[in-house]
């Protein structure tokens, strides 16, 4: 048999492997970053995201606030935040309230226009705000009778004003109109809000290019033509790529193949020595949520001590470098920038499972006690994690994993804690409103302390007065963390990896995990 | 043949009913329901049994499953629960995504394993030990593993590739093939070795055979003996290994497709699965049926071509 054939064939088979490999390299045109010297390339901005943006269509009260960033150049808003995180009116020229803040009049900007051409009316507003009972809007679900920010009526004063109207008084509810629960649909997908799915209908000046959207991989927005807030765009496209493997997004973000990209924490350090751009931004607060505050599947679960020993006993230092590296250990409700941040609570819920027991005992179980929680495949390590601090105060979590989704939704019926959960605090009373005394609050527990705070603070945003405002948040963060409302574990910092050759380092509204599209500039 | 192909396309269907009824029960007794699931958290237990009963969830499921086997029939693969959009033209641009790295994927293997293989054969000593010893690491290397590291090397350090992504052919066909490059390579790599190995094997058995040696006294060239009258005899157990091999990159491209960002039938499966999206996993389900049945199919076809015995049987 000829040794020298069969190596001839086997070498002419890797020539050619080679000579495509290379051929195909050098090929075709790779993504556009501009020559150092040369000016920015503004024709599109690729922006990889951890999730798909637009998972249930183009609706964007369906979202919260992680899809801001890919609906606010779509959808104009009731209210927006601008740089500095406050709310400042967009589709309202005027907002005034009642003497006893029960109502909210807004004036329209009117010049608004949507896809068919239509324009803002007072009627259209209130067609929007009228689906808050429809459950597939969870963006309307505080609004929706029985919610903690309901609206109770919503009343057409003329063709340019609407008024909102409140069981119970509302200061400071501006702050729940901004993105994208504001967000106003034109005339076509409000009445046929299905219609949303495959298209948007926004009077913003960017709009899907259905032609060059591939659903799950790639979203590219596009300027429309004549639209008079066009320039407020500085490129001429975004590309949004849910990109969801974390290692996956930074290989894109070092290739250059995307300018900006949402990092997991664990992998900004290869970022930082790839020496791509990166800029993080903090404000959201991983938490165990208490779901049973009243007591009803147990009279431990209505008792702050119990909370509070739960708390102490807890390493967050290990606990984040163990399962969260790169993360930001925290015992505030209230992430490191807010105002309301008390250093104080870091030093009272310090790791201490002697202090744990003793709060127990205190509490009157000195023996602790054992509960279920229903795990997912998101939060299982976390509470695996957990579960050998609580046992080691006598508390045992027994974990079963959700036989299905409706399981996994009714827990905060069935069982006493949940989580972890994340809540960004940009805009306070949200998360207190909406998750606090809204969804997580199905045994309709009361707490005069987080009330009160809360009152506080919403008079306070009113009012304009920082130090009133820090006071307030403060207070709010403490009774919260010492009522055990909120078992704070770790503060997510959002870092960004950019392209330093295309992009200006982003900057963000306040404590928000997504910068504003519009304040992305281009490299000077 | 035709009474023989005839057979097996009734058996293929055979198959895709049982296969897809099977994903139907499963699906019913998973505890999820469409209406928990399209209208979420904050629904009402009597707004989701409204959203069940209106679409039949509590139907006989027997009668349910001829309904869904009807609109199947007619090119209906229903709707998804989260985002309401139909779900076959979904999966119908999805598809050339998966097909294209699985195919390529697959024929960039198979020419690497035979290779291989057929050198490991015929040369037999040390080439041999090199390349069984190298196929024994290939085989036990994660898909992923390699996958980061060419990424690592040819996207990030050199700047050759893109880290991830998929480009229509008909928006640029260049770009469509780098994007494809690293995927490819990542499961030739994997799976060459599988090929190697069952092409090594098939082959020394065929060239230890007494018409080997008939050729060989005939004068017949080596490379004609090794590539038309040795492989050829070899051939069935390949093919079918290379056939395999092509159904689990299809069917089980979740990995590669997500390293990547490939928008394929893997990453859908994926997000229908996390998202309890109950009919895009059934219809998913489907798909990946009728690939394993067609590929099946053509397999059988072909070994009854190319072996004599099997014709004549």
């Amino acid at each position: 048999m000829s040794r020298f054939i069969t190596a001839r064939g086997a070498g002419a088979v890797a020539a050619v492997a080679v000579t495509a490999l290379a051929l195909s390299a050098c090929s075709g045109g790779g993504s556009s970053t501009s020559e150092s010297g040369a000016a920015a390339d503004t024709a599109k901005l690729i922006i990889a995201t951890d999730s798909d943006q637009a998972a249930f269509g183009y609706d964007p009260i369906r979202y919260g606030s992680g899809q801001r960033m890919f609906f606010e150049g779509i959808y104009d808003s009731l209210f927006v935040l601008d740089q500095e995180g406050k709310v400042v009116p967009q589709l309202v020229t005027n907002f005034e309230y009642s003497e006893d803040q029960t109502q909210l009049t807004l004036d329209l900007d009117t010049s608004a226009t949507f896809t068919d051409g239509t324009t803002l009316s007072a009627d259209l507003v209130k067609q929007n705000l009228d689906s808050r009972g429809d459950p597939d809007l969870s963006g309307y679900s505080a609004f929706a009778t029985g919610g903690q920010n309901e609206i109770t009526d919503v009343v057409v004063v003329d063709e340019d004003t609407v008024t909102l109207q409140f069981a119970a008084p509302k200061p400071g509810f501006e702050s729940n109109l901004v993105s994208p629960a504001g967000m106003i649909v034109g005339p076509t997908g409000a009445a046929d809000r299905g219609s949303l799915d495959s298209a948007p209908d926004g009077s913003g000046p960017l709009t899907v290019d259905a032609d060059a959207t591939v659903k799950g991989n790639s979203y590219l927005l596009v300027k429309k033509e004549d639209d008079p807030d066009a320039d407020d765009y500085p490129f001429d496209s975004y590309e949004f790529k849910p990109i969801l493997d974390s290692q996956a997004r930074v290989n894109a973000a070092i290739s250059g193949e995307v300018d900006l990209a949402l990092l997991a924490a664990e992998t900004q350090p290869q970022v930082e020595s790839a020496g791509v751009g990166l800029v993080t931004n903090g404000g959201t607060v991983q938490n165990i949520i208490a779901f049973d505050k009243a007591g009803a599947l147990g009279p431990q679960w209505a008792e702050p001590l119990v909370y509070q020993a739960l708390s102490t006993a807890i390493d967050r230092e290990a606990f984040v470098a163990a399962i969260h590296p790169g993360e930001v250990p925290t015992a505030n409700a209230l992430p490191a920038d807010s105002p309301g941040y008390v250093p104080e609570l870091e030093e009272q819920y310090a790791y201490d499972p002697d202090a744990a027991k003793d709060l127990l005992a205190e509490a009157g179980y000195p023996d602790g006690f054992s509960f279920d929680f229903t795990i997912s495949q998101g939060s299982q390590r976390d509470m695996e994690a957990l579960q050998p601090y609580w046992e080691a105060i006598g508390v045992t979590m027994n974990l079963k994993n959700a036989a299905s989704t409706e399981e996994l939704f009714t827990v905060v019926q069935t069982e006493p804690l949940g989580g972890p959960i994340p809540f960004q605090w940009t805009n306070p009373l949200g998360p207190v409103y909406g998750a606090l005394f809204g969804f997580a609050n199905f045994h309709k527990a009361e707490n005069p302390e987080i009330q009160a705070a809360a009152g506080a603070v919403g008079a306070s945003l009113g009012s304009g007065d920082a130090d009133a405002q820090a006071t307030a948040l403060q207070d709010l963060n403490s009774a919260i963390v010492d009522s055990g409302w909120l078992i704070p574990l770790f503060e997510q910092l959002a870092p960004w990896a950019y392209d330093e050759a295309k992009l200006a380092e982003p900057t963000f509204p306040g404590a928000e995990a997504f910068p504003l599209l519009a304040s992305l500039q281009p490299a000077s | 043949m035709l009474f023989f192909v005839l057979k097996r396309v009734a058996w293929a269907i055979v198959t895709l009913l049982i296969a897809s009824w099977i994903a139907f029960v499963l699906v019913h007794v998973s505890g999820s329901t469409p209406g928990g699931v399209a209208l979420g958290q904050s629904a009402t237990a009597e707004q989701v049994f409204a959203y069940n009963e209106s679409i039949g969830w509590y139907e006989p499921w027997l009668q349910q499953y001829f309904a869904w086997v009807g609109q199947v029939l007619q090119g209906n693969l229903g709707v998804s629960l989260i985002d309401g959009r139909p779900i076959g033209p979904d999966i119908a641009k999805r598809l050339p995504v998966t097909a294209a790295h699985a195919l390529f994927g697959t024929l960039l293997s198979a020419v690497v394993g035979i290779v291989l293989g057929v050198t490991a054969a015929v040369r037999g000593g040390a080439a041999d030990r090199f390349i069984t010893a190298l196929s024994g690491v290939l085989l036990s290397v994660p898909a992923f593993w390699v996958g980061v590291l060419l990424v690592f090397v040819f996207a990030v350090q050199l700047r050759l590739l893109p880290a991830t992504g998929f480009v229509p052919f008909a928006a640029d066909p260049a770009a469509w093939a780098k994007s494809l490059v690293l995927p490819v390579v990542t499961i030739a790599i994997t799976s060459a070795a599988g090929i190697a190995r069952q092409t090594r094997a098939s082959m020394s058995e065929t060239l230890t055979q007494e018409h080997m040696r008939t050729l060989r006294a005939i004068g017949t060239p080596t490379t004609r003996i090794i590539y038309v009258h040795a492989l050829r005899g070899a051939s069935l157990p390949i093919i079918a290994t290379i056939a395999i091999q092509f159904i689990v990159l299809f069917s089980g491209s979740v990995i590669i497709e997500v390293l990547f960002a490939l928008p394929g039938i893997g990453q859908a499966m994926q997000a229908a699965v996390g998202s309890a999206d109950l009919p895009f996993v059934q219809a998913l389900v489907l798909v990946a049926t009728l690939v394993v049945v067609l590929v099946n199919l053509g397999l059988e076809v072909l070994n009854r071509t190319l072996d004599p015995k099997l014709r004549a049987s």
